[in-house]
């Protein structure tokens, strides 16, 4: 299949009725530790900053009057807050699809996007976990297409053995679809 | 296998001469900026006069001379029956290998300074990443051609489509080739180079830094001026009007002065432009005190770009881009030597052009639009900042003057105006098998691509086209990322769909 027409031309009709709508794939939510974990990453990553002032109040020559650190703590809580709130829903906007072909993601809970991925196009795969995504029984997923440098695609909040299994049945998926080119061209 | 025997061999001793000539260059491009700072201190400082400027350039010759030399010494080429090794590097030894079948393109340049001596650089464009491609910046033209005969043997023989005639047609194109499918008179390139976006971006670069000295000119040539009596700047003050005609005379002249420049390095750069039709590729040669030759393979070829810049509309100008596979997203922006771009195309040719590289008529499609709330979402939100800082200004200003409100708002309407361009151009068209994009503003850009050979498609939703039932789409090409703002769901969703039906009951392999 080529763009130039005199060296792949073929130009079936697309059977409009017969093309698999993704929305008919089932999606699968994120594992169910993976609330608990962005919940605990939202506490380690933003908690220092509302501790920061009670500390400095600790602090004995630091001056800083106790009402006004514990308002500054209060002012940071709130969006510390907000963005544990956020990242609780997003949880739940978060799912994945594999199909036959293609992979698919979506997320955001505002602006919203769905990325499909044809399996074809993968390259490369790789599972990654962090250490508190490890305590958790986690992992993501990342693909990569030819050419890119950076993950195309990254799924996250896998369950450690699904993420492995998808990662073996795409490269399994990779080591095929090799074989059959190489044969291919062999020929 | 006669003449390119497997073993390492060294460049020829003539070719350190290039390879001064090109690192110099490579050097001064790089630290372009510093140069234009170095220049400036070297300008205002008082201490350092010429025979510091001579020692210092002197030295950086001196060491690019030495460091050649090296080079030279240690870079080592060999040529095996399916592939090309390179050891090289000055400090830590570097070695590549290329087997032929991986090649896509084999470029061939032809500095002015390596035409004496008979000597090319190639290049072996490999898909992946610009860093591993390899070059050999000096051989002798018949071992040149020799290895390009090898590799699109190779290729050839792995694609199952081995054409003698290939071999034999690099020769002598210029004597004897076949003719050209498309080439471009001086008078083309010149209004391709006075179109062509370059010189906003070398301006954009450059502007910064030379403001500075064209600043302190320009009053010192007041003064002169307005000491010679020439001109009465007294007069001048009192008719403002006349000043900002002035002002907009010399802005419009600089501008015309940078579009003439930029048609002459576009003739230089592509001189006697000639695009060539092989039996399974293209082959485009130009240039004249660098002769390049590219060339693009039919089967590698996914995508088609034609574009007509603003400046390129009033004079009728195109260019086109033939993309194929490659990690070329990140260095597109200055000199993108992998696209294989065919410019100086006047309206009369393009679909002349555009037909041979597609292989069949171009037809021009029905145009589906954007959906106007694209149009009325920037309306509202920009008409909706801009009067409200107008109105700010004007309850900000002392004495509520009036005229700046009027310009915010003035500027309000213009605004408008480009917005409404802007998604008039907007467009797709899909058959069955390709699919077109339209964008742009005053000018226009129109890419189509091959549906098959989508990496990956998304479909994007703010919370204001979620409320209409609107989504953008955005489509991941091997060249770059195509991307659709604005259509109703269902048509993005369908779009989806068949991109992704296409990619995926194709076989054939995305590179």
């Amino acid at each position: 299949m080529n763009l130039h027409e005199e060296t792949g031309f073929a130009n079936p009709m697309v059977p409009l009725d017969k093309v698999p709508d993704y929305h008919a794939a089932e999606f699968e939510s994120v594992a169910s530790s993976f609330r608990r974990y962005t919940l605990i990453s939202t506490l380690i990553y933003t908690g220092p900053l509302v501790a920061a002032p009670l500390v400095a109040w600790a602090v004995p020559f630091v001056p800083l009057a106790g009402w006004k650190s514990l308002v500054i703590a209060g002012g940071l809580l709130i969006p510390v807050v907000l963005v544990g709130v956020y990242r609780w829903i997003d949880a739940g906007c978060r799912g994945w699809a594999l199909r036959r072909h293609d992979i698919i993601a979506r997320a955001g809970v505002l602006w919203r996007n769905v990325t499909a991925l044809p399996v074809a196009r993968i390259q490369h795969v790789e599972t990654t976990h962090g250490p508190l995504e490890r305590v958790h029984g986690l992992a993501r997923l990342k693909l990569y297409t030819a050419g890119g440098l950076t993950a195309d695609l990254v799924v996250i909040g896998l369950e450690r053995a699904s993420a492995d299994r998808l990662r073996e049945y795409l490269v399994e998926q990779i080591r095929k679809r090799d074989a059959e080119t190489s044969q291919i061209s062999n020929d | 296998m006669t003449e390119v025997g497997a073993f390492w061999k060294a460049l020829p001793i003539s070719a350190v001469g290039a390879l001064y000539i090109n690192g110099v260059q490579r050097f001064v491009r790089e630290n372009l900026i510093v140069f234009f700072g170095a220049g400036t201190g070297f300008a205002v400082s008082d201490s350092l006069g010429w025979r510091e400027f001579g020692l210092g350039a002197g030295l950086v010759l001196l060491t690019g001379l030495l460091v050649a030399l090296i080079y030279h010494r240690r870079f080592r080429y060999r040529v095996d029956e399916d592939s090309l090794r390179v050891r090289k590097g000055l400090f830590e030894q570097q070695e590549l290998k290329v087997r032929f079948e991986r090649v896509q393109n084999v470029g061939f340049s032809q500095p002015i300074y390596l035409r004496p001596l008979g000597l090319v650089r190639v290049t072996l464009e490999t898909p992946g990443a610009a860093q591993t491609e390899v070059s050999l910046p000096g051989i002798a033209s018949e071992e040149a051609r020799t290895l390009r005969d090898m590799i699109s043997g190779a290729v050839g023989r792995q694609t199952g489509a081995a054409d003698s005639q290939d071999a034999e047609s690099g020769r002598h194109e210029r004597q004897t080739g076949p003719p050209a499918a498309f080439s471009a008179s001086a008078a083309d390139l010149f209004k391709y180079g006075m179109t062509s976006n370059q010189i906003w971006i070398l301006l954009a670069i450059f502007g910064a830094p030379a403001s500075n000295w064209v600043e302190s000119r320009v009053s010192s040539w007041v003064e002169q001026l307005s000491a010679s009596g020439l001109l009465d700047m007294e007069l001048l003050r009192g008719a403002p009007l006349l000043l900002a005609l002035l002002v907009g005379l010399l802005i419009v002249s600089f501008a015309l002065l940078l579009m003439a420049l930029s048609g002459l390095l576009a003739i230089v750069r592509f001189h006697d432009y000639r695009l060539l039709r092989e039996t399974d590729r293209f082959k485009s040669r130009f240039g004249l005190l660098d002769v390049r030759e590219k060339s693009l393979k039919l089967t590698k070829l996914h995508a088609i770009e034609i574009v007509q810049t603003a400046v390129g509309r009033l004079l009728g100008q195109w260019h086109a881009i033939g993309h194929q596979a490659g990690a070329a997203q990140l260095d597109q922006a200055m000199n993108d030597d992998r696209r294989f771009l065919i410019p100086g195309i006047d309206g009369d040719r393009l679909e002349e052009v555009v037909r041979t590289l597609r292989g069949g008529v171009w037809d021009a499609p029905d145009w589906e639009g954007i959906h106007p709330r694209f149009r009325s979402m920037l309306w509202s939100r920009i008409s909706l900042m801009l009067v409200a800082s107008a109105l700010i200004v004007w309850f900000m200003l002392p004495a509520h003057l009036v005229w700046p409100t009027l310009v915010i708002l003035g500027l309000n309407l213009l605004i408008l105006g480009i917005v409404h361009l802007h998604w008039r151009r907007w467009g797709y068209a899909i058959d069955g098998q390709r699919m077109r994009i339209r964008s742009g503003l005053i000018g226009q850009k129109i890419v189509e691509f091959d549906l098959a050979r989508c990496q990956q498609a998304g479909i994007r939703i703010s919370p204001y086209q979620r409320r209409h039932k609107l989504a953008s789409l955005s489509i991941r090409l091997p060249h770059g990322e195509q991307s659709i703002p604005y259509l109703p769901q269902a048509v993005a969703d369908q779009i989806l769909n068949i991109l992704l039906y296409r990619t995926e009951s194709s076989a054939e392999d995305g590179l």
